[in-house]
């Protein structure tokens, strides 16, 4: 991905290095329908990438990055993981100017390290969307993203589909306020305490692990999550932002319903 | 009266040749100066605001100036020209810009460039012109195209000073390119002085007008 970037020239790079750290709470880490089996943890987490991008002729832009994140959990160590990979993204303006819609392809495939035994994986992410900044403080993104996770073990395979909405408008010059929604299909993982007999009929892979103390089994479902954000970004310099988001998830799926709150402090920086 | 006021050299040059024929020499005797300050609606000080007379002058030497692009911004933010000006628009950035304008005063685009463009673009009608750049969109800077050569900037202090101007000099406009609505005009009120004027402009506030950024990184 790198060596694409430098090997354009004539498409007049423009290097870009993004990083965010984040500290974030969750209520329900475990995704646990049973509220004796709900677990909360803290994270923190910093995401780095860096790359370039630039044009392709009239309508037509590209960027390439690396991205590397991870994410250390407070209680649950097991939860923390390394990741790294490449992101390739091609945009199409329909018009001139800043108003112009752009339709967004991206493709992000990464390599990850899980502290839980088996949760390690590579992830395929591309994505379709419409970028469109409607007025000078406002704007909405569509996306559409299917998302395969490889794991070691089968219970941590995965396949989801996601469609998000999200808007902006800003406050103030450097005051930004974001609400989004989410609406994902696809497997996921909850942890549960035994015996969970009717787990075997709704789950098709399940294992046990130790990630949370004491022995839980892990198993993998079908299911619809809903999620509804709200965010703000604060503006501190013109490299250096504050971002306070809050998120809520419900997960409906083979007689499983789990609820998920979800705040997250964050500092990016971009250059 | 063919004074005309400019920061270039070249008009500098035009007015001390002015001044030493008869007819320059007489009309320098009726000239006054009239002093601006431009405030917020806060009463702070605005840098940058073009103050001009309220003239539809005719046969305006045209000027030859331009707008560069450096570090991913236009330079400068605010040029002032009389009409049938040229501006040239050079890159000086080592990545491609692509220069457009929307507005009515004066609609075109040149697309992707690095060092000169093509051709100078020329401003044959008044208005406003704002130019954007169509890959970097929080790139943005206005070109004011005037019947008049007597206008000036406000320094950081909020004063602009029109120099020389015919005492019977009575109406001026004033303008930013964060001004809400058309240009503030400005005549002496009875009682109040002919050579010094305060004015307030109701500014709007300057937005990114980028969007958040997504896992993939930004476009830029």
């Amino acid at each position: 991905m790198v060596f694409l970037a430098f090997a354009l020239p004539t498409f007049a790079a423009s290097p870009e290095i993004d990083a965010n750290v984040w500290g974030r709470w969750e209520s329900n880490v475990s995704n646990s329908d049973v509220a004796a089996d709900r677990l909360s943890d803290g994270f923190f987490g910093m995401r780095v990438s860096a790359g370039s991008g630039g044009v392709l002729g009239r309508d037509w832009r590209w960027r390439a990055a690396a991205v590397g994140e991870g994410e250390l959990a407070i209680h649950f160590t097991g939860l923390g993981f390394l990741e790294g990979g490449a992101n390739l993204g091609l945009e199409r303006k329909f018009g001139l100017g800043w108003q112009a819609p752009r339709l967004q392809a991206d493709f992000l495939s990464t390599m990850r390290g899980d502290g839980q035994p088996g949760a390690s994986g590579v992830r395929i992410a591309p994505s379709v969307g419409v970028v469109w900044q409607g007025g000078e403080r406002w704007g909405l993104r569509v996306r559409y993203t299917p998302e395969w996770f490889l794991a070691q073990s089968t219970v941590f395979d995965s396949f989801s589909n996601a469609v998000g909405i999200a808007g902006w408008y800003d406050l103030f010059p450097s005051t930004r306020l974001k609400l989004g929604y989410t609406f994902r299909y696809g497997d996921v993982v909850s942890y549960a305490v035994p015996p969970r007999p009717d787990l075997v009929a709704n789950s098709e892979a399940r294992a046990f692990t130790n990630v949370f103390g004491a022995e839980r089994v892990v198993y993998r479902l079908e299911a619809a999550t809903h999620s509804i954000e709200a965010a703000v970004t604060q503006g501190i310099t013109e490299v250096l932002g504050l971002q306070a988001t809050y998120r809520w998830e419900i997960t409906e799926g083979q007689g499983l319903v789990y609820e998920n709150h979800i705040i997250e402090l964050g500092i990016h920086a971009g250059f | 009266m063919k004074t005309i006021l400019s920061n270039s050299a070249s008009t500098l040059a035009f007015r001390l040749l002015w001044l030493t024929t008869p007819v320059g020499f007489l009309s320098c005797a009726w000239a006054a100066d009239i002093q601006v300050k431009v405030a917020d609606q806060r009463g702070r000080p605005i840098e940058g605001a073009v103050v001009w007379v309220d003239e539809s002058a005719k046969n305006l030497p045209p000027l030859d100036v331009e707008i560069s692009q450096k570090n991913r911004q236009f330079h400068p933010e605010v040029t002032v020209i009389p009409v049938g000006s040229k501006v040239r628009f050079p890159n000086r950035d080592s990545v491609q810009h692509h220069v457009y304008s929307f507005s009515p005063a004066k609609s075109f685009d040149i697309p992707l460039y690095i060092g000169e463009a093509a051709n100078p673009v020329i401003f044959g009608r008044p208005g406003i012109v704002t130019i954007g750049c169509n890959i970097h969109d929080w790139m943005s800077a206005s070109i004011l195209i005037l019947e008049t050569t007597k206008f000036a900037k406000t320094n950081a202090t909020g004063i602009a000073t029109l120099k020389d101007l015919p005492a019977s000099t009575r109406a001026l406009k004033i303008w930013h390119p964060r001004l809400r609505g058309d240009p503030v005009a400005w005549t002496p009120e009875q009682g109040e002085s002919a050579s010094q004027a305060a004015v307030t402009l109701t500014l709007r506030p300057a937005f990114p007008r980028t969007p958040p950024q997504d896992e993939g990184g930004t476009y830029r």
